[in-house]
């Protein structure tokens, strides 16, 4: 009897913390839903105040009409569709449950064409119109609940350090907003992919690009760091298999790259370069900037080109077999949070494989700056970079010569402070006065 | 004699203390502590501040209590260093730029912060002059005529009073606010210092009360043009 009774009370328990997936089609919107709505309005602003959204006329009317043509049917309460480039170097996308879908600088740069970003798209407004944010928000709360009270009851008898513990893990960070941003439970995932599908294909675009797009985001072009042991996304390999098997097809779509996509994107792609160079994701410069400067005519593309090739350093363009197992990218991503760029740089290029790597790459860099300059022999910037490319070699008199043509292309630009700096700095140390 | 359990909670509490008060320790470049690079102009990027709010169904921001310590953080940084000789341009976030100085500024609040996981690892390579944002910081053209930019990051969390009754040291330790001031060469990029305060209290309440003795011991030891007065 008494198990019986600790049966149906932990059955009832379950099915209370449990997630709501699926949930009743007229949802009723309780005090806490309201906060974080409040709350998804406060991260609009703030974004947008904090200069990390981007504006460009062209690419968000672009964006807000793929977005549109996938929107599910029928107006939602509290929710006001927009769309917004988000001025981030990874490769994400993500939903407030108010209606506002962000997509990072760093996806639009390494999608194809306007097909995969419908995909995106659609299953970011799946997480919207089913409400998903409030139902991860109100699962959380519950079992926040759950292990504040298993953190008192351990209190008493253990000294209070494991209450402690368990209470400081229920209390880590902004959970719901969390939520939101770097993906919901497997069941939530799985749904807002399988609905994402049905609205592109509603929309008359080709749905065989989300899964497009999932190959993509599978492509591992940095060091990250991968779960030990528990991982509540499902993995996108699993992804991509179930929606072949939505699309009845077992091969991976082929690449689509449509030149008229990269074209309108290129303002947002050239943005991500530069954001990916700073932030030493140079792998994934390298990637993206490539298909940009296989545009014609464009110096300014080629010179970012050159940059990425340049910034790249004596690291490969991709990451090796070894690098891509679970252990190597936990070490590598360890190492990069560990060693500055110059550390890094010094240590690879103290190996064969890292010099040469190294030479292949500053060779890049060189033929890109020569290319940009050819083509506008105006432009100042190419000069900057091969400046910087010679100093890096060690060729201080070919450095020297280069930012000085540089000033003289550019005497009132934003740059010449430093490339003075710099050019003083190399007279000192030995080169050509 | 001393049990075994006793022994091993003094020594945990000594080596918390020990690694506190290196943290709180100012960490400053050779550079800036050598006099090579002085401090007379500086502009001061506005401050990130992240205050959660923790109940019993976990944390939630406080936003609008973190704008509002963000705007009085700032201003006495400000007071503070204007108080020790250093002539500060204006906020560049302030009244709102256009897109471009916007970008700008996002673009060095993130180097900052992604160095700064850097620093914060290793604060004695600070010491060593091992971390730069890189040149590009002097292309920021509101901070021309600037020595220097000041970051200000913080961050803490509201704990309910549920906690407090659980056990009031792991909730002043939970529940404390930590605030770090970097100051960054706006020619070169180099970190030139660190700087951190804690306040075991509720930053909220008294802000402008007990923040500023805090600022002023953090800054106490960084060269600037006006020395510090010694007690």
């Amino acid at each position: 009897m008494a198990v019986r009774m600790r049966l149906l009370a932990i059955t009832l328990f379950l099915a209370w913390i449990a997630p709501t997936a699926g949930a009743a089609p007229a949802f009723v919107f309780t005090k806490v839903d309201l906060k974080l709505l409040e709350e998804s309005k406060d991260i609009d602003r703030d974004l947008e105040s904090r200069g990390l959204v981007f504006h460009d006329a062209a690419v968000d009317q672009r964006l807000t009409a793929i977005g549109r043509s996938v929107l599910p049917e029928g107006a939602l309460e509290n929710v006001e569709w927009q769309f917004h480039v988000l001025r981030d170097p990874m490769v994400n996308a993500f939903a407030l449950p108010n209606g506002s879908i962000y997509v990072n600088a760093g996806l639009l740069a390494r999608a194809e064409n306007d097909d995969q970003i419908a995909g995106v798209l659609a299953h970011e407004a799946t997480h919207v119109a089913n409400r998903h944010g409030y139902l991860g928000n109100r699962s959380i709360r519950r079992k926040t609940l759950l292990l504040n009270a298993a953190s008192w009851v351990t209190w008493l008898p253990v000294g209070g350090v494991a209450g402690q513990v368990i209470s400081w893990t229920a209390s880590a960070g902004q959970i719901a907003v969390v939520l939101s941003v770097y993906g919901y439970s497997r069941e939530l995932e799985r749904e807002a992919d399988v609905s994402g599908l049905a609205l592109v294909k509603r929309a008359k675009r080709n749905p065989a690009q989300l899964a497009r797009m999932m190959v993509l985001l599978d492509e591992k072009l940095e060091p990250e760091p991968v779960p030990i042991l528990y991982n509540d996304h499902p993995r996108t390999r699993q992804r991509i298999d179930y929606l072949k098997q939505q699309l009845g097809t077992s091969d991976d779509p082929p690449a689509a790259e449509d030149r008229g996509y990269i074209l309108a994107m290129r303002p947002v792609i050239l943005q991500a370069v530069q954001l990916q160079i700073d932030c030493r994701r140079f792998r994934s410069a390298v990637a993206n900037v490539e298909l940009a400067a296989a545009q014609p005519g464009d110096a300014a593309n080629l010179y970012l080109a050159g940059e990425a090739w340049r910034s790249l350093g004596p690291r490969r363009p991709r990451l090796s077999e070894h690098e891509l197992t679970n252990v190597g990218l936990r070490a590598g991503y360890r190492a990069s949070r560990k060693l500055t760029d110059d550390e890094e740089v010094r240590q690879l290029a103290a190996s064969d494989e890292g010099r040469a790597a190294l030479q292949e790459n500053q060779a890049n860099a060189e033929s890109f700056f020569r290319r940009a300059a050819t083509l506008d022999p105006a432009a100042a910037n190419p000069y900057l970079g091969l400046g910087a490319l010679y100093q890096d070699e060690g060729r201080t008199a070919d450095a020297l010569s280069a930012y000085r043509k540089f000033l003289d292309l550019s005497p009132g630009g934003a740059d010449r402070d430093r490339v003075e700096r710099r050019v003083v700095a190399l007279s000192a140390a030995g080169g050509p006065k | 004699m001393i049990s075994r359990r006793s022994f091993a909670a003094v020594l945990g509490l000594g080596l918390l203390g020990a690694q506190l008060a290196y943290e709180l320790w100012p960490h400053i470049h050779p550079k800036l502590k050598d006099r090579k690079v002085v401090l007379r102009t500086a502009i001061i990027l506005p401050a990130r501040i992240e205050l959660v709010k923790v109940g019993v169904h976990g944390s939630e921001s406080m936003h609008e209590a973190s704008e509002t310590l963000s705007a009085t953080l700032y201003r006495l940084v400000s007071a503070e260093l204007t108080a020790r000789g250093v002539q500060l341009l204006p906020n560049p976030a302030e009244p709102a730029p256009p897109d471009a100085v916007k970008y700008a500024i996002a673009d060095l609040q993130a180097k900052y912060d992604n160095v700064g996981v850097q620093v914060r690892r290793n604060l004695d390579g600070l010491e060593k002059g091992k971390y730069t944002l890189g040149d590009r910081v002097a292309t920021f053209e509101p901070a021309r005529t600037a020595d220097a930019f000041v970051f200000i990051r913080a961050h803490g969390r509201n704990l309910s009073k549920v906690f407090w009754a659980t056990g009031p040291l792991f909730a002043t330790v939970g529940g404390a606010f930590q605030t770090d001031i970097g100051v960054v060469d706006a020619h070169s990029g180099e970190v030139l210092a660190f700087l951190r305060t804690v306040l075991f209290k509720d930053p909220t309440a008294k802000s402008e009360e007990r923040f500023p003795p805090l600022i002023r011991e953090a800054l106490r030891d960084v060269p600037l043009p006006i020395p510090a007065p010694r007690n």
